[in-house]
């Protein structure tokens, strides 16, 4: 039974971790595959932790939550340090290191495949405000783990982005995607479980 | 090829019950089911419908009622401490046979409780919220493809049955983004409002006199224009005028339960997996149902006879189906995020339970219960047996 693939956007409430993950989610429902989407948030409008998870498989998703993911990406310190642990061993992790200081020694120990880029640097240099991080952040997965085209991003971009925005938004997505070189194979071995049942010692 | 999309719980709701005739909704927002308000609201407008925003969710509830028995269907939306609310007018709309749907997510409780947590602790609430003698449909899914597939079931068995209809989610499946292929119009059938017309000129439309057939089989309720009827709460004869003889309480009382009691088989709907064989039987609903599907599959998979029972029609309890599927099984493992309550209600549905063992697995925290979780329970009891 092989599990679904599994990413999961994390930042705090007002960086834009959901759309971004909305965005993610509707370019592969663009490109065909069955996809889950959920999202976690407090009652607070700004400044506490908030993310989504995506999955998405070739079959229709049993459940749609997942302990660990291959892909984290995180735009803030505060969701480093809560949900540092959800990544995969051998699983990718990009990051924004305007927001992300400081790395945990768990994550170098499950994983070597980090992605640390200002990314709201990035954001102010290109439009103006650091909020498009987010959009950067989907170029810099897109290329870099090849589990989604730029194309479809494009188009999903448009279903959730406001009209005036769009270009602005368009032109994150491209200098995200340019802004990396190195490109990690998303690996899905076939998961496997323990042995049940009686005789099991 | 129908079309894939992209829909949350709450979108999904929304549009389904568009889809199914809806053209009247009144509601209060509250999370987790404001995108039901919002969706509504921005849409209805569109197909000539109407969105009103009330100052509560007893407003909200009577304005329903109104606006159903003014001819149009309609539908609210709420969760847990709006429900409560809700109660008093769920018991007229039951007393005076009006169609209508109540959505209600559910959130963690009792009183405000958690707002952006799932639970599943109405169940009970559902069933026995308003006072008095009542029997209610309340349809719970699973998957966003089944909230747009069956809130036009919830509409169709409320037209069908004249009574209010309950439609469960939880906070986590309002929220969830998922793929589906959407149900094509052909596919789809909707139960339609009687017309006047129907009526001939000089007939006097008695809109709660019982059937002709012998089992008590609900008029359709007739668009209000010449057809003019009294309403009341109070115990009432077939032209709804109240009355307060015991024979007429009697019989009206009774006719209310039976109509939906004696219909059960036909309004039960239920999916099961894997049951022809199993041992052990796993029985889930809603959200929880999609934890228990993978434990299964995983569990089957390592050659455990272990099958799935998903009742969606949460009452009336699918019972018979319910007891032909556990007549096989010697261990029935009943998870839900409550402490119990339908639990309960099956163990009695079973009456005798002929040496088999019922275990439960229950939280009530506002995490979801996980396939391992009920993994764990299925493995050891797979050792016991």
């Amino acid at each position: 039974m092989r599990e679904p693939t599994a990413i999961r956007i994390a930042g705090i409430s007002g960086q834009g971790s959901i759309l971004a993950g909305l965005v993610l989610a509707k370019a592969l429902v663009y490109e065909g595959k069955w996809v889950t989407h959920t999202q976690s948030y407090s009652a607070q409008v700004r400044g506490d932790v908030s993310w989504c998870d995506v999955l998405f498989a070739d079959t229709p998703i049993d459940y749609p939550k997942s302990d660990f993911f291959d892909v984290l990406c995180v735009l803030h310190q505060k969701a480093m340090d809560e949900l540092h642990r959800s990544l995969k061993s051998n699983g990718v992790l990009i990051l924004d290191s305007v927001y992300v200081r400081s790395i945990p020694d768990f994550i170098k120990r499950v994983t070597r495949k980090v992605i640390a880029l200002p990314l709201a640097e990035k954001a102010r240099e290109c439009c103006g405000t650091f909020t498009f991080a987010n959009i950067i952040m989907l170029g810099v997965l897109a290329k870099s783990c090849g589990l989604v085209s730029l194309d479809s991003l494009k188009r999903a971009l448009k279903d959730y982005v406001k009209k005036h925005l769009i270009e602005d938004n368009l032109k994150a997505l491209e200098i995200g995607y340019n802004l990396v070189e190195r490109k990690f194979e998303i690996s899905k071995p076939e998961r496997v479980w323990k042995k049940f049942g009686a005789g099991f010692e | 090829m129908p079309e894939m999309v992209f829909l949350q719980g709450n979108e999904a709701c929304a549009l389904g019950a568009i889809k199914a005739g809806c053209r009247f909704f009144a509601a209060y927002p509250i999370t987790p089911s404001t995108e039901i308000a919002e969706v509504m609201a921005r849409e209805l407008p569109k197909v000539g419908g109407v969105f009103l925003q009330m100052e509560d969710e007893i407003a909200s509830a009577s304005a329903v009622v109104g606006a159903s028995l003014a001819g149009v269907k309609a539908m609210t939306a709420t969760s847990g401490p709006g429900f409560s609310l809700m109660q008093e007018v769920i018991g007229y709309a039951v007393m005076t046979e009006t169609p209508c749907v109540f959505v209600n997510v559910m959130r963690v409780g009792p009183s405000t409780g958690i707002p952006t947590k799932p639970s599943q602790g109405d169940i009970m609430q559902v069933r026995w919220g308003t006072h008095g003698d009542h029997a209610i449909i309340a349809i719970y899914p699973s998957t966003v493809e089944e909230v747009y597939r069956h809130i036009i079931t919830a509409f169709n068995l409320s037209e069908e049955y004249r009574t209010p209809v309950i439609f469960l989610m939880d906070e986590t499946l309002a929220h969830l983004r998922e793929s589906f292929f959407l149900p094509r119009d052909e596919d789809i059938f909707v139960v339609e409002r009687l017309k006047d017309s129907f009526l001939s000129e000089e007939e006097m439309f008695l809109p709660f006199s019982e059937s002709e057939y012998a089992e008590p089989t609900p008029l359709p309720l007739v668009e209000m224009g010449r057809t003019r009827f009294h309403v009341s709460g109070l115990v009432h004869d077939e032209s709804g005028f109240p009355f307060t003889s015991p024979d007429i309480a009697e019989k009206l009382i009774r006719r209310l339960v039976n109509k939906i009691r004696l219909h059960a088989d036909e309004i039960a709907l239920y999916e099961e997996y894997e049951t022809e064989d199993a041992e052990i039987l796993v029985v889930a609903y809603g959200i929880v149902a999609r934890s228990a599907l993978k434990a299964v599959k995983i569990a089957r998979r390592d050659g455990i006879k272990v099958g799935l029972f998903k009742p969606i029609t949460i009452w009336p309890v699918p019972a018979s189906a319910f007891k032909r599927v556990a007549e096989k099984a010697h261990v029935i493992i009943i998870a839900e995020m409550n402490l119990g309550q339908y639990a309960r209600e099956l163990t009695f549905v079973l009456e005798d339970r002929k040496g088999k063992v019922i275990r439960t697995l229950n939280k009530v925290g506002g995490e979801l219960i996980t396939p391992e979780e009920i993994l764990d329970v299925i493995t050891e009891t797979q050792v016991e047996i």
